[in-house]
């Protein structure tokens, strides 16, 4: 086992020594930061040997030495044997990008034609050299296989390290190099702000040095995509369009100029690319209301997938605020089509977001309502609630009979959103309809009765109920207490008010509404009560109900003081009688033995 | 006069020539085997142990001893090495016994530390 010290080598007088993810013997230590500082050539020497030694800290202890002396020689010798190193040497480079990008620099430099040849021509002269050919890439002398090989290594180096502050050099090897080279360098180009996007995304908080780094980067590319008609390397144009922002001056005199030679391949760029960067960007326009319109023809022409999903999720329903002047813009969506098949592939929540999209987009109303029926028959779950609840924008007979169609859906929230509108809309009959819904289970469909009936709340059943004819308020209370939920809750309240008039008028509501049984453990005292009127009502009322203890209390109501009460009670109790004699006699014809008709008493009991 | 001339002469050739000395790789090896030596406060016997066995292994560097462990390992097998001075040598640049610094699978030669750099 290698032996294991205290520290690390903090203490570096050069203040380039990170401490080692092992601890090492401080006597390892005090060698390797000698030979870290040290002006003795023979250091050099030692360390670089010490690569090859078979012990892996002493390997990495080299590595951060060598990388620690600023020798641009070394840092040259050991981006040569990048290849040879393990994963740990590998991420003791990774903490050096400066040393990497300098050596990898170097070497874009060197496949640039040398520009001090052409200081000192004249503009004549530079055309005349162009119109015989001698300036294009083709025409330059090849490039040696070493720089050519040790340039495909800087490449990769620049991929695996992620050197973005290598890209200047890159992006000028990219336009300049000869064309041998130039279509590796960009795509290098390409992948490595890919990698940047991916880490600019990734990153919950966008940090200041993120920040100045995007913004170098875009002036880089900025110029490559000037340049566009010298070099044509679409790929430039793409990472150029991965970190633009959408109020880029190169990015928007590019697309209002549509003479502009990068115009044409920028415009197809952002159309066909499916980079997360590049929607990025489109969707950023959105946010402007100011934004080109070659961006907003884009957006409109633009049918796939990932691209309309990711905006229909972003917009969602009804799409932000922000993007409201800028939708009105588009007055084009290619998808925008009843039938069309990009409506198949998309989720419910994105057919939702499309559905608040074309609400937003400039778009003749009747495709937008063709599509809105289209959805109801063939949409997804999410996108039928959007399309029926997109119908109140639309008036009409076309529209209300679609309404009406829709009340009886079998998707209970496309059905609430109908009965919702259909109110508001002035449909015939649309009370009746309604009505015919109340028998349902559905919570989504009775909370939508509840608003779209608010005349029939508990509340407002209770302060009409004196006024109601007796033949009305057996229907009324039978609807008030389907539609309105807080019915039971609200006549539990009345019935233990201090007044007698609310009590009273509490238990006749809830005898009219059929909710004797669920509140019988509350009108059961009230029997007792003070006010004989309420004694009466109880008595009366309880004539519908089921258990013993009330049929008790019930018996004991026929000593009460009052006649009335008496009389009431008697009532109930035969009618309790004649109740139980008729359940008695339709269970005996039920069963055909007694010993059935026993085990039938004996599951109701249950 | 004469004398005196020949004396400078003589002076001037031999700075020249230690100049000229300096600049050669076995001077500057020496030299930084010497530093790190000095680095370590190694005392005089230590200093002579790790030349002598620099030398025995025909190590390319002398300085090669205080990076590689597995030149103390070795040096366990020579009868010339007094084993007491050569533990103390060893724990004060690597901290355990030449065993224990050696790596245990490597079977390379310690006397040529290039040979795997190919």
């Amino acid at each position: 086992m290698w032996p294991l010290g205290q520290g690390g080598w903090l203490n570096s007088p050069y203040g380039l020594f990170e401490a080692p993810s092992f601890t090492m013997h401080k006597g390892l230590e005090t060698t390797f930061q000698y030979l870290t500082r040290t002006d003795n050539p023979a250091a050099v020497e030692l360390l670089e040997a010490a690569l090859d030694c078979p012990y892996g800290p002493v390997r990495e202890l080299a590595l951060t030495a060598l990388l620690a002396r600023p020798n641009r020689a070394i840092h040259r010798r050991l981006f040569g044997r990048l290849a040879e190193f393990d994963s740990a040497c590998k991420a003791i480079f990774a903490k050096r990008p400066d040393r990497l990008t300098t050596v990898v620099g170097e070497i874009f430099a060197q496949v640039r034609p040398k520009s001090t040849k052409h200081h000192g021509r004249t503009t004549g002269q530079k055309k005349q050299r162009e119109a015989c050919g001698e300036e294009s890439p083709a025409n330059r002398p090849p490039v040696d296989g070493k720089l050519q090989k040790d340039f495909v290594r800087a490449c990769e180096a620049v991929r695996e390290f992620r050197l973005y502050d290598a890209l200047p050099s890159l992006v000028e090897a990219a336009q300049n190099a000869h064309p041998s080279l130039t279509a590796l360098a960009a795509g290098t180009v390409l992948e490595i702000m890919k990698a940047f996007y991916a880490e600019l995304s990734a990153a919950k908080k966008c940090s200041k040095d993120l920040k100045t780094l995007r913004t170098r980067l875009t002036e880089v590319l900025q110029s490559a995509a000037c340049a566009y008609k010298r070099h044509g390397r679409k790929e430039l144009l793409e990472a150029f369009l991965m970190v633009a922002k959408p109020q880029d001056v190169v990015l928007r005199r590019i697309l209002h100029d549509r003479k502009e030679s990068a115009h044409e391949p920028l415009v197809r760029m952002l159309t066909e690319s499916d980079e997360g960067g590049v929607i990025r960007l489109l969707l950023a326009f959105l946010e402007d209301p100011q934004t080109p319109q070659a961006a907003l023809e884009v957006i409109g022409r633009r049918t796939d997938v990932r691209f309309v999903q990711i905006w229909a999720e972003h917009a969602g329903y009804p799409p932000p605020e922000v993007w409201k002047e800028t939708l009105g813009r588009i007055r084009y969506l290619a998808w925008a089509e009843a039938g069309h098949p990009l409506w198949a592939q998309l989720d419910g929540p994105s057919q939702a977001g499309c559905i608040g999209l074309l609400l937003g987009c400039k778009i003749e109303r009747s495709r937008v309502f063709q599509i809105l029926e289209f959805l109801l028959q063939e949409g997804k779950p999410e996108g039928r609630r959007a399309a029926v609840a997109a119908l109140e924008h639309f008036p009409g007979a076309k529209a209300d009979a679609l309404v009406v169609r829709t009340l009886d859906d079998r998707d209970p929230y496309v059905q609430a959103e109908a009965i919702r509108q259909v109110r508001r809309r002035n449909v015939p009959d649309a009370l009746s309809r309604l009505i015919r819904l109340v028998e349902t289970d559905q919570a989504p469909v009775r909370e939508a009765l509840q608003e779209a009936l608010p005349e029939f709340s508990c509340k407002k059943f209770l302060r009409t109920f004196e006024h109601l004819p007796d033949e009305f308020r057996q229907t009324a209370g039978y609807l008030v207490r389907k539609i309105d939920f807080d019915a039971p809750a609200i006549l539990l309240a009345e019935i233990q008010s201090l007044s007698p008039v609310r009590r009273r008028r509490a238990v006749e509501a809830a005898s009219a509404m059929g909710a004797v049984g669920e509140l019988e453990t509350a009108i059961t005292p009230l029997l007792q009560d003070e006010d004989h009127r309420v004694r009466i009502a109880a008595a009366k009322a309880l004539a519908d109900s089921r258990s013993q203890p009330t049929w008790e209390a019930l018996r004991d109501a026929l000593f009460d003081r009052s006649l009335v009460v008496r009389e009431e009670a008697e009532k109930s109790l035969q009618k309790i009688t004649a109740s139980l004699a008729g359940q008695l006699e339709m269970a005996l014809a039920a069963s055909e033995t007694p010993s059935q008709f026993s085990e039938s008493l004996c599951d109701e009991s249950c | 006069m004469m004398g005196i001339l020949f004396a400078v002469a003589a002076l001037g050739v031999l700075t020249f020539a230690l100049s000229l000395v300096r600049h050669t790789r076995w001077y500057q090896h020496r030299q930084l085997f010497w530093q790190l030596c000095r680095q370590h406060q190694l005392d005089r016997s230590s200093r002579r142990l790790l030349l002598q066995l620099s030398r025995q292994l025909r190590l390319p560097f002398p300085a090669w001893v205080f990076v590689d462990p597995r030149c103390l390992a070795a040096a366990q097998q020579m009868p010339t090495i007094p084993p007491a001075q050569l533990l103390q040598v060893q724990a004060k640049l690597f901290g355990e016994t030449p065993e224990q610094a050696a790596p245990p699978a490597s079977q390379e030669n310690p006397q040529n530390p290039n040979a795997s750099a190919g």
